[in-house]
């Protein structure tokens, strides 16, 4: 178990970190999202062990380690840049951590064959230079290097970033499954919120420096705490104060009539112009077909706001037609002014 | 790659290494020098410094050396650098025998205490005067000269010759860096000696030596100014006595010599022994030999030195001879030149250059 | 209870090692400077500045220290342009023969200035061969024309292009060639993209090279001695002739003072341009530059024959050398090629000789050692210097900077004068006379050129794969061995080539220093160009200057030989050996 226990991290006068307190579970994938400058990486950093926290602890296994180095953590790294030894093969960089620990040739060797290929090096490129590998190899060596030493916990941080969409998808899901099988201890940074929702047990939404929410990706998606929080994570809908007063004075639903309102773009749907409860008349001003959905941007009274539509062989509306659509008030979020 | 660096490590931690061990020998007690046993241990080597090895000197005088038994590492460069080093290194001395520099650098020698008084076996066959008769003792003696082209129509017959406008830029004056330079320029101040004036050296004085100075062409580092002095285009120019024997041989020509009334200035050069030596026994015994009639008689039938021993002299070729008694000492007084000669060559060089 | 017990733990070693640094740099820098100071600057008990008005009222000194200052400044812009150049053709431009082109101007590596001012006078001088033609075109022509400030200045253009050679041409090897074709999608021509681009992007190279070329011009002394003629006499010259007399040691002194300040100022010119605007690389993944087509043909015209004038003067003297060391001395001396004047004696006496051998043993000792020892300093300082968080890491960077400010022959002498008694710094020693003060003033000479060298290495570096390191438990030690030299090698093993190339042949320092038992190369070259020198001396002379060219020559072959390919093709056979 990692806890954090109230850390706050300055650089001179400015306080990156702000009393900051969280645990994460033995096993668990935890990532860490948030705009970039939220404070997530520095975070990692602090409990990776290369930050000292100007106050707090960190404390792992119930051992308080936050004046420990980070080679005492027995953490694994990967790095945005990946930091590969450019100087070295990659047979070297992997083999490089075991030297240090001055584990024999021959184990040594027998470890870097199998992590080679559990992340699917193959011995012909672990002659190679790293700097003639491909993007994607590249990224492999870092994994396999942050989890040759079998580390306690495993640290990510935004690993994919540098790699094209397909390759992400793809790297995605071998980390998740790696992880699975190897039922590591895992941090995750990342901004890409498709990402930290796929991978996730649990994430943490920072925000300037603080944590915003912190829950699985399921409650961070459909009970979002804040409105920081729904707004970053997928897209959703707006509806001013004056919509939601009327909307109340139309319909009589059980909304705070004192404030704005949110509402998943998926969570509306299509209705007939004379059905029952809420209808709202809305004009399609775009639509985006996918095959599986289909995005629509319409004007509701003014206002732009969106639906989107699973294919169920209806047909699409055209730009300029009227669209006719309704919601459960359950799923309308609403947050009272923040301080 | 790694193994380079270590290589190189290894090699670079060799070197003080190196140094330590030699630095030890400094710790030798200065006691070992007074207590002068007279017994010659011939397994020990002789540490020599001179400014008169070149041109194979140090190698024929190693082998020669050898044969009598004697162990000697040389070491020579030029006079003033080898005069900086036995001052430099007083503290660490390193050497046992200097010979070669001349009276003005020997006398520098003395005055910091560094010298051994010792009289060698052969001090009664020389003319003891040239040197200083307790420290150290003349061997060669060569007069410094200006020598000119024999096909010139007007040779200078003296310095004041040379200040007259149909020489200007005719002749070469040697870079006064050089030992050669500066003792001619001594020469000249001490026909001009004036105790009130300007550094021991009347007025009238600086003003030939300026007059002189700004006439001439000073020898560029590196330049065939003996083949210019051949080819007529810069017909005069300063020498020393070796060079005149040396040059003439390698040119194949016989120089014209000017031998003004005043004489020339002779730069002496002298053997003697350092306090500091471990081995006073084994230098005493190779001043002996080296200064003897035989050994200089030659060395200097293989260099073209002129000898201090005048027996040595009367063996030796007859250009040495002709050359050494035409040449006649100008009366120097090495003590006030010592004194004044770095401030004449500074005078000189920023004032007059 | 595991309660943290201690707070990030100072780290010993790191502590050791500063303070070691500190002691040497004290010891063997701050204290020998300011002491001989102190020795020259004080006579009779009080301060004396006689020097001052000495210097000031002398019409030489005044007239040589404006020579020096002129040839610095000509040498900036001079320099540059031959230079660059040189580097444009042998890496930018795709020029025929760029091979043989670059073979040629690759030669100011490796020859010591008195051999080249030699080759010079062979090919220049009175009779030499371009002397002689101009005298058959024009039977006027005055035959000691090569002689003065252009002559010096010409020399030196093409002779002092090593730090571009070296740094320059790898920056532009550096280039992301993305950025080149980027530019050249967008319509621009070579000469917009070379100007706008490629310069800009050189600029901070640009900076310490030339830092590096006006120190050079400041403080050059075999060619402004050789070829400067009557008329053109520069200042270091003066400096050495005069710390040879310790009456005379506060001129040379004070004349190193005001060397000093006008360095002092043009770096902090340089510093001040150099802040605005430095450049930093974005590129996450370079792509090799390829070699430019010129596109205008009038431009490839002009390149091509400025390309061959240039290779025709870098090979003249270096050939003339070669050739004049298969001669006797008179024709070395008198630069006349009589008949029957070739031999091979010279070589025979250096091969058949021992004797003739140790003075190359000495010197490649002492030069690789200090070329060494002063790469492996300038690492930890430029470590601490760019890793430091103290307040103190700016006077780290200035002391190892100081030695630029002195020219070697007052460093040479500062530290004769300071340890000629016993020193309690040193353990109470006197090291004059000892083998180890040469290699200490061979490092203290060569460490603010490493150093400022090597720390531009540094900030290739990236953070992540220090810490990357650290993760996998690497102690700093071992990051520096395994990790930060094996990448800042390519510029170490550069600085260490030239340093070792210029120290074979050193005389400035040697001179001062060297032990009786362990005399260098430079002090037997030298002498064998003195005044008293016989011919044959003059001959052997030039024989160990042709053979410490082509140690040179190897030197740089041994360190620019690609030794990634041998070291793959280990790993490759011991991976699937196993």
């Amino acid at each position: 178990m990692i806890e954090l226990k109230d850390i706050e991290i300055k650089y001179g006068d400015f306080t990156a970190i702000k009393k900051l307190n969280l645990t994460i579970h033995d096993g668990e994938f935890f990532t860490f999202l948030g705009p970039s400058g939220c404070g997530k990486t520095t975070t990692l950093r602090c409990l990776a062990g290369f930050i000292q926290p100007s106050k707090g602890a960190v404390i792992i296994d119930g051992k308080d380690v936050t004046s420990f180095s980070a080679e005492k953590r027995r953490i694994g790294m990967v790095f945005q840049s990946y930091a590969l030894f450019p100087t070295m093969t990659v047979y070297e960089n992997l083999a490089f951590g075991l030297k240090v620990k001055k584990l024999p040739k021959d184990v040594i060797d027998q470890k870097v064959r199998k992590v080679a290929e559990t992340v699917s090096i193959t011995p012909e490129q672990l002659s190679r230079g790293v700097s003639e590998l491909s993007g994607g190899q590249q990224q492999r060596v870092a994994l396999a290097r942050a989890i040759v030493l079998e580390p306690r916990i495993l640290c990510l941080d935004e690993p994919l970033s540098n790699l094209d969409a397909k390759l992400r998808v793809e790297l995605r899901a071998e980390i998740k499954a790696l992880q699975s099988r190897l039922q590591i201890t895992t941090l995750y940074v990342t901004h890409d919120q498709t990402e930290a929702l796929t991978l996730s047990d649990r994430i943490a939404v920072f925000r300037n420096g603080a944590i915003e929410q912190v829950g699985t990706p399921y409650e961070i998606y459909n009970k979002s705490s804040s409105r920081f929080v729904c707004g970053f994570i997928g897209d959703i809908n707006h509806f001013s104060q004056q919509v939601v007063s009327r909307l109340i004075e139309r319909y009589h639903i059980p909304l705070d009539a004192s404030t704005d309102a949110f509402i998943r773009i998926e969570r509306m749907h299509r209705v007939r112009e004379n059905a029952d409860g809420i209808v709202l008349r809305t004009k399609v001003l775009s639509s985006e077909f996918d095959g599986s959905t289909t995005k629509y941007t319409l004007d509701y009274d003014g206002q732009t706001i969106k639906f989107l539509e699973l294919n169920d062989g209806s047909a699409v509306p055209q730009t300029g037609k009227d669209l006719f659509l309704s919601f459960n008030p359950e799923d309308v979020l609403q947050y009272h002014a923040e301080a | 790659m790694k193994k380079r660096i270590t290589l190189a490590l290894v090699l670079a931690s060799l070197i003080p290494a190196l140094v330590f061990a030699n630095g030890s020998k400094e710790n030798a007690p200065s006691a070992a020098a007074s207590k002068t046993e007279e017994s010659v241990d011939y397994s020990q080597e002789l540490v020599i410094y001179t400014n008169s090895g070149s041109s194979g000197r140090a190698e024929w005088l190693t082998e020669r050396a050898a044969k009598e038994g004697f162990k000697l590492t040389i070491v020579s460069g030029g006079a003033g650098e080898i005069t900086n080093r036995v001052l430099a290194e007083k503290n660490n001395p390193v050497v046992d025998v200097i010979y070669g520099l001349n009276s003005l650098k020997w006398y520098q020698i003395k005055n910091e205490d560094l010298l051994l008084p010792y009289r060698p076996s052969w001090a009664g066959q020389v003319d003891t005067s040239l040197g200083d008769n307790e420290t150290f003792f003349p061997i060669v003696a060569q007069p410094l000269v200006l020598i000119y082209n024999k096909d010139m129509p007007d040779p200078p017959k003296k310095w004041d010759d040379l200040l007259n406008p149909s020489f200007k830029n005719r002749f070469t004056m040697l870079r006064l860096a050089g030992g050669t330079a500066q003792t001619m320029l001594a020469g000249l101040c001490t026909r001009f000696r004036d105790d009130k004036g300007v550094e021991g050296v009347s007025q009238e004085g600086w003003d030939f030596i300026k007059a002189l100075y700004q006439n001439a062409h000073v020898e560029i580092h590196g330049e065939d100014y003996v083949g210019s002095l051949v080819d007529g285009s810069m017909p005069v120019s300063e020498m020393w006595g070796s060079g005149v024997i040396q040059y003439q041989k390698e040119r194949n020509t016989t120089f014209g010599i000017v031998l003004p009334e005043e004489g020339e200035p002779y730069v002496v050069e002298q053997v003697g022994i350092l306090k500091s030596s471990k081995h006073p026994a084994l230098a005493k015994a190779f001043v002996d030999w080296f200064g003897s009639a035989e050994i200089q008689a030659e060395w200097c039938q293989k260099f073209g030195t002129i000898p201090a021993q005048p027996k040595a002299l009367a063996t030796a070729s007859e250009d040495v001879k002709a050359f050494a008694n035409a040449c006649k000492a100008q009366p120097m007084d090495w003590t006030w030149v010592s004194e004044h000669l770095d401030a004449w060559v500074e005078k000189v060089e920023l004032e007059f250059l | 209870m595991t309660i943290s017990m201690s707070k990030q733990r100072p780290n010993i070693g790191s502590i050791l090692t500063k303070l070691l640094l500190a002691y040497l740099i004290i010891t063997f820098i701050l204290f020998p400077i300011i002491s001989m100071f102190g020795i020259v600057f004080v006579k009779d008990g009080h301060l004396s500045f006689s020097a001052v008005r000495r210097v000031f009222s002398s019409p030489k000194a005044m007239r040589s220290i404006k020579n020096s200052l002129l040839l610095a400044l000509t040498m900036i812009v001079s320099v540059n342009l031959s230079g660059t150049l040189a580097v444009l053709i042998m890496d930018y431009w795709d020029i025929k023969g760029s091979k043989m082109l670059r073979l040629a101007y690759m030669t100011p590596l490796i020859y010591g200035q008195i051999t080249l001012a030699m080759g010079y006078k062979f090919v220049y001088g009175k009779a030499g061969f371009v002397t002689n033609l101009l005298l058959k075109i024009f039977p006027n022509w005055n035959p000691n024309w090569f002689m003065g400030y252009g002559a010096v200045a010409f020399l030196m253009t093409f002779a002092c292009t090593q730090n571009h050679l070296m740094f320059l041409s790898s920056a532009i090897k550096n280039i992301d060639g993305n950025i080149i074709e980027a530019g050249r999608s967008m319509g621009a021509s070579g000469a917009k993209i070379f100007f706008k681009i490629v310069l800009p992007i050189l600029k901070p190279s640009y900076f310490a090279i030339t830092v590096l070329t006006f120190l050079t011009g400041m403080s050059a002394l075999s060619a402004p001695l050789v070829l400067g003629g009557d008329n053109f006499q520069t200042i270091n010259p003066m400096i050495v002739m005069f710390a040879q007399s310790p009456r005379s040691r506060d001129i040379s002194a004070f004349l190193a003072v005001l060397l000093g300040c006008t360095t002092i100022i043009l770096m902090t010119i340089l510093n001040q341009l150099e802040k605005h605007g430095t450049y930093m690389s974005l590129s996450k993944t370079k792509t090799k530059l390829q070699k430019q087509k010129i596109q205008n043909p009038v431009s490839a015209v002009i390149i091509n024959a400025l390309a061959w004038i240039m290779f025709v003067i870098y090979v003249l003297p270096i050939f003339c050398v070669v050739l004049f060391s298969f001669t006797n001395g008179l024709a070395v001396k008198t630069g006349v090629l009589a008949k029957g004047c070739f031999t091979l004696q010279n070589y025979k006496n250096l091969f058949t000789k021992m004797s003739a051998f140790k003075p190359y043993l000495v010197s490649i000792c002492y030069s690789l050692a200090a070329a060494v020892i002063v790469s492996l300093i300038s690492i930890i300082v430029a470590r601490i210097v760019i890793k430091g968080k103290s307040r103190f890491k700016a006077l780290w960077e200035y002391s190892v900077l100081i030695p630029w400010l002195l020219p070697s022959t007052l460093i040479a002498l500062s530290l004769m004068l300071s340890f000629d008694v016993r020193r309690i710094l040193v353990g109470n020693r006197v090291l004059v006379g000892t083998a180890v003060l040469l290699l200490i003033g061979y490092v203290i000479v060569k460490l603010p050129f490493s150093f400022r060298m090597i720390r531009a290495a540094f900030f290739g570096i990236n953070d992540d794969m220090e810490e990357a390191a650290k993760t996998m438990g690497a102690g700093q030690v071992r990051i520096m061995a395994q990790i930060i030299i094996p990448y800042i090698m390519p510029v170490v093993s550069s600085v260490i080539v030239l340093n070792f190339n210029n120290l074979l042949s050193d005389y400035d320092m040697s001179v001062f220093l060297y032990s009786p038992r362990l005399k260098p190369l430079g002090i037997i070259i030298k002498d064998a160009t003195d005044q008293t020198a016989t011919v044959d001396a003059v001959a052997m002379g030039l024989v160990y200057s042709v053979v410490l060219m082509v140690i040179s020559a190897f030197a740089i072959w041994f360190s620019r030989r690609d030794p990634s390919a041998r070291r793959k093709k280990k790993i490759a056979t011991a991976v699937q050996q196993n």
